[in-house]
C-alpha cells in the first residue's frame, strides 16, 4: 500500500502532496479539543498497525486500520493518518518522504469519505446494520485506497490491469481482516465509550435502558 | 452476526475476547517482519545473482528486475524465481564499464535499487587491461609471466600506449639475464592477473559481510522504533493540546 519513493511521476506527487495538504487542513481545523487525544491514539494503532503481517502472494501485505481511523475520526483522520505515515517513512522506511503526499492522500480520503458515509449507521439499535457499516467502512476503505494506488501507477504510466489486479489481488485478505476487525472494534468502543462515536445522545438513551440490568448486575458482583 | 450480538451483550467478556484475539493477531503476524523490498546482487563466479526479498521469510517472487548501466540505458531484464533469484551470465549484460543500477519492481509502487560497483564485477570476472592486448586472461597466464613476456613486444596488434624502452629491450630480454626486466605492461597485466585471484576470496568474503549486514539492518523495525514513533506521537498531541488549549483559554 505505500508507494516507495522514486516510482511515481512529479505531476502525481505534486497532486497527492496538495490534495493532502488540503486533507489535513480541513481536519485540523475541524479538530476539537476534546478530540486531540483520540486523534493521537487512532495515529498510534494507524502507524502500529502497519506492522502487523498478512502474508499473502508475492507481495507482502499488512494491517492498514485507515477505515476505522475515518469511522471514529472524520476528517482529523487525514492528520492522524498524516502523522503515522510521517513516522512510519522515517523509521520504518515504508513508502518515502517524497511520496508522503501521495500515499497519505491514498489512504485517508477512502477513509475520511467511507468513515462519514458509515457513521450515521453506528447508532443504529440493529447489531446488524451496525457490523455492516463497520465491515464496509473497514473493508472499503482498503479497496478504495487500492484502487487510488492503481490510479496513482497509471498515470505514472504502469499498465492500469496489471497494477489493478495486483493491487486488488494482494488486498482482498486485508480487507475482510480489517472488516472484521473493525466491526470488533466498533462493538468494543459501543459498549465501553459510546461518546467516542459521536452518538452520545441517541446510544446513551437507547444503551440506558438494556445497559440498566447490566450496571446493577455489575454492582451486585 | 449472532456470536457478536452474543459478545456484546455480555459486555464484561467482550474486552477480554478481543484482547485475546488481538494477541494472537499479533502472535500469528509477528514472525514476518519489513515490509519494505530489498535487492541483493552480487557476482557468484561468471553470473551475477539478483535477490530480492521483503524479509529473511518473505522472498520478492516473480518479480521484474532490470539492470541498467551507468548512463541509465537498460542492459536486461528479468524476473526473479520462486527463492527471489535472478540469475544471469556476466555475458547477457555484454560489455559493462562502470557500475550497474540493478533496480527490483514488486509491483504496486514497490520498488528497490542495487548499485554493483564495477569494482566488484571487476574482481571475479578479470577484464583484460587496456592497452595490452585484446586477449582476455588466460588462466595460466599468471603463473608464467616470463614465458609471455617475449611474445607481447613482437605482437603485430601492438598498441601505441607501450613504451618505447620496452619494445628495444624486449626480445633481448631472455637471452642477456643482466638486462633489467623493463616488459611493464606484460608485468602489469601478470600481477594485475595474480593479485585478483588471489583476493577473489576476500571480495567475495567482504560481498558475504555486506548481505549479513543489509540482512540484519532490513529486519525490520526494532521495539525502540516502535516506542520512539509512538512516543512523537503522544509529543504531537500535547503540542497540538497546548495550542488549542491557549485558543481556547482566550476564547
Amino acid at each position: 500500500m505505500h508507494i516507495s519513493e522514486g516510482v511515481l511521476s512529479a505531476p502525481v506527487l505534486a497532486a497527492g502532496a496538495v490534495l493532502s495538504i488540503a486533507g489535513v487542513g480541513i481536519g485540523l481545523k475541524k479538530l476539537d479539543y476534546e478530540k486531540i487525544p483520540e486523534v493521537g491514539v487512532l495515529a498510534s494503532v494507524f502507524f502500529i498497525a502497519s506492522l502487523i503481517h498478512v502474508p499473502i502472494g508475492p507481495s507482502a501485505a499488512h494491517l492498514v486500520l485507515s477505515g476505522l481511523c475515518g469511522l471514529l475520526l472524520g476528517w482529523a483522520a487525514f492528520p492522524a493518518i498524516f502523522v503515522g505515515l510521517t513516522l512510519q517513512a522515517v523509521l520504518f522506511q515504508y513508502g518515502g518522504l517524497t511520496a508522503l503526499g501521495a500515499n497519505t492522500f491514498n489512504m485517508a480520503f477512502p477513509a475520511v469519505l467511507l468513515g462519514l458515509l458509515c457513521r450515521r449507521f453506528l447508532g443504529s439499535s440493529n447489531a446488524a446494520v451496525r457490523g455492516v457499516a463497520a465491515f464496509i467502512a473497514g473493508g472499503g476503505a482498503i479497496l478504495l485506497s487500492g484502487l487510488l494506488v492503481a490510479a496513482s501507477l497509471v498515470f505514472t504510466g504502469e499498465s492500469f490491469v496489471v497494477a489493478a489486479k495486483l493491487t486488488l489481488l494482494a488486498h482482498v485478505p486485508v480487507m475482510v481482516i480489517e472488516g472484521l476487525l473493525t466491526i470488533f472494534a466498533v462493538e468494543f468502543i459501543r459498549g465501553l465509550k459510546p461518546e467516542i462515536l459521536g452518538f452520545t445522545a441517541k446510544i446513551r438513551d437507547g444503551a440506558a435502558l438494556k445497559n440498566s440490568s447490566n450496571s446493577q448486575q455489575g454492582d451486585g458482583n | 452476526m449472532t456470536s457478536l450480538i452474543g459478545i456484546s451483550r455480555n459486555n464484561a467478556s467482550l474486552p477480554r475476547c478481543l484482547l485475546v484475539a488481538c494477541a494472537l493477531l499479533v502472535l500469528w503476524c509477528g514472525a514476518a517482519a519489513g515490509h519494505k523490498v530489498n535487492v541483493l546482487a552480487y557476482v557468484e563466479g561468471d553470473q551475477v545473482v539478483v535477490e530480492g526479498y521483503f524479509s529473511a521469510k518473505a522472498k520478492a517472487m516473480n518479480c521484474q528486475v532490470e539492470i541498467l548501466d551507468a548512463q541509465g540505458t537498460k542492459l536486461y531484464e528479468g524476473r526473479t524465481d520462486a527463492q527471489g533469484m535472478c540469475r544471469l551470465p556476466m555475458s547477457a549484460l555484454g560489455k559493462v564499464s562502470g557500475d550497474l543500477k540493478i533496480v527490483l519492481h514488486a509491483g504496486m509502487g514497490h520498488q528497490a535499487d542495487y548499485v554493483l560497483r564495477a569494482s566488484e564485477l571487476a574482481a571475479s570476472a578479470p577484464a583484460p587491461p587496456k592497452g595490452v592486448d585484446k586477449k582476455p586472461v588466460q588462466e595460466g597466464s599468471a603463473n608464467r609471466p616470463e614465458s609471455r613476456a617475449p611474445d607481447t613486444p613482437t605482437s603485430p596488434s601492438e598498441p601505441a600506449t607501450v613504451s618505447s624502452a620496452m619494445q628495444t629491450a624486449g626480445p633481448g630480454q631472455t637471452h642477456s639475464p643482466l638486462a633489467p626486466p623493463i616488459d611493464v605492461a606484460a608485468l602489469t597485466k601478470a600481477l594485475e592477473g595474480a593479485i585478483d585471484r588471489k583476493i577473489e576470496p576476500l571480495v567475495r568474503m567482504l560481498g558475504q559481510q555486506q548481505k549479513m549486514l543489509m540482512e540484519q539492518k532490513d529486519r525490520g523495525p526494532s521495539l525502540s522504533d516502535i516506542i520512539g514513533g509512538v512516543g512523537w506521537i503522544i509529543g504531537i498531541v500535547g503540542i497540538a493540546a497546548y495550542f488549542r488549549g491557549r485558543k481556547r483559554t482566550r476564547m
